[in-house]
């Protein structure tokens, strides 16, 4: 029986909350000087539905800004890393426009196109009446996560 | 054609015509609203109560007569509005949204369990729906209105209520099956048609931000339902301490 393999890729799954930039933080004291491992640290751009923006020029102004502070997210991110002891040329950062009824579906499918083997998410902390209600994305992505290990950071 | 729906003492009346329904204040009693050349006989301002409060008038919801068909209509004339809404303290946001309406009109409207219409835009582009009239009451008050003990409500009424209530519950099902949520699913919101005794889901205009659960809110909305109508009404922490107290049993 063949033993599964992994590959020193980690995907770092983040937004703008406090626990993303955790989570990258996690990462970076863990992996500190460490060799060899390459980092994407994705944000989907998950648009309002286009129920909540009525026109499309409207949603077109809302996404131009959204991406710039995305952008200036991703790079913060990053300097997180590098102060950290990464290689800027093991890190890449990448956002993309996806319309997500679940994000971490989206992340999912992300990780499934590049092979990633390893996910990493900032946990919400949402009291348990607020994650069966509205649904944790963290939880999710533990209970759906394929032929990759998933690792929670508090 | 409209003078004969108005009262004898406005016989002399002026209609009013409007084709652009931008402000629906300025669309009274009495006026004419033209939507793609049909004419529309405006009666009154549509209220909504619940818990208590006295009905609240939706000054953007005007009852209507057809006045090529002679059918009363409902007409939701385009109001936006945004606010937060909580749940146990948990906050969430929520929206109308004309467009989502006028898709679930198009998606309904062969399904026996919702309220039948179709939407057309004004002169202005403002996303008009009409609604055929559903004779007959809410849920809410068909429950509230039983003058019998909870046993008797338990054993007789309750499983007919419930056979019509899986209906609905199936209904929003169909929903959720193509992507779409119902977004304001209150005890209030399904009538019972006086016609064919189904029970029909009103109003989706409402919307509300989702999280991770796409349809949270919504399935909330159908226990919140259901908790309600086994109740025989709302089952409040003062009734069960009374139940306690008279008859010694943890409720």
């Amino acid at each position: 029986m063949s033993e599964k393999t992994f590959n020193k890729n980690i995907l770092i799954a983040v937004d703008d909350s406090e626990n993303a930039r955790r989570a990258v933080s996690y990462v970076s004291h863990l992996f500190a000087g460490v060799k060899s491992f390459k980092i994407l640290i994705l944000h989907i751009i998950n648009p309002p539905e286009e129920d909540y923006i009525p026109t499309s020029a409207e949603k077109e102004k809302w996404l131009s800004k959204y991406k710039l502070k995305v952008d200036v997210m991703l790079e913060n991110y990053r300097q997180v890393l590098i102060d950290g002891g990464f290689d800027p040329e093991d890190i890449s950062v990448r956002s993309t426009l996806r319309y997500c009824p679940s994000l971490s579906e989206c992340i999912l499918v992300e990780q499934n196109e590049t092979q990633f083997s390893t996910i990493v998410v900032g946990r919400q902390g949402l009291s348990r009446s607020e994650e069966f209600l509205f649904g944790s994305i963290s939880s999710k992505i533990v209970n759906h996560a394929r032929n990759c290990t998933v690792w929670v950071v508090e | 054609m409209a003078s004969r729906w108005l009262h004898i003492s406005r016989s002399s009346h002026h209609f009013r015509i409007h084709t652009d329904t931008t402000d629906f204040f300025r669309v009274e009693y009495g006026d004419v609203v033209l939507l793609g050349g049909r004419p529309y006989l405006i009666r009154h301002n549509a209220k909504e109560g619940r818990f208590g409060l006295d009905d609240e008038v939706k000054f953007w919801v005007k009852r209507a007569i057809d006045l090529k068909s002679e059918s009363p209509k409902i007409i939701k004339l385009v109001f936006y509005e945004k606010f937060m809404a909580h749940i146990g303290g948990i906050p969430f946001e929520c929206y109308r949204s004309p467009r989502k309406e006028a898709r679930i009109l198009d998606l309904v409207a062969d399904h026996k369990n919702f309220m039948h219409g179709y939407s057309i835009e004004d002169v202005k582009g403002n996303l008009v729906r009409v609604l055929d009239f559903i004779k007959g009451k809410p849920l809410s008050h068909h429950v509230a209105d039983m003058d019998m003990d909870h046993q008797t409500y338990l054993y007789d009424q309750f499983p007919g209520i419930l056979k019509h209530f899986m209906e609905c519950i199936d209904a929003v099902r169909f929903l959720h099956n193509h992507g779409e949520k119902h977004g304001d699913i209150r005890r209030d919101h399904i009538l019972i048609d006086r016609d064919s005794g189904r029970y029909r889901w009103i109003d989706y205009d409402f919307n509300y931000r989702h999280r991770e659960n796409i349809f949270g809110y919504d399935l909330f909305g159908l226990g919140n339902i259901l908790v309600f109508l086994v109740g025989m009404g709302d089952v409040l922490l003062d009734d069960l301490r009374e139940f306690q107290t008279l008859t010694g049993i943890l409720p």
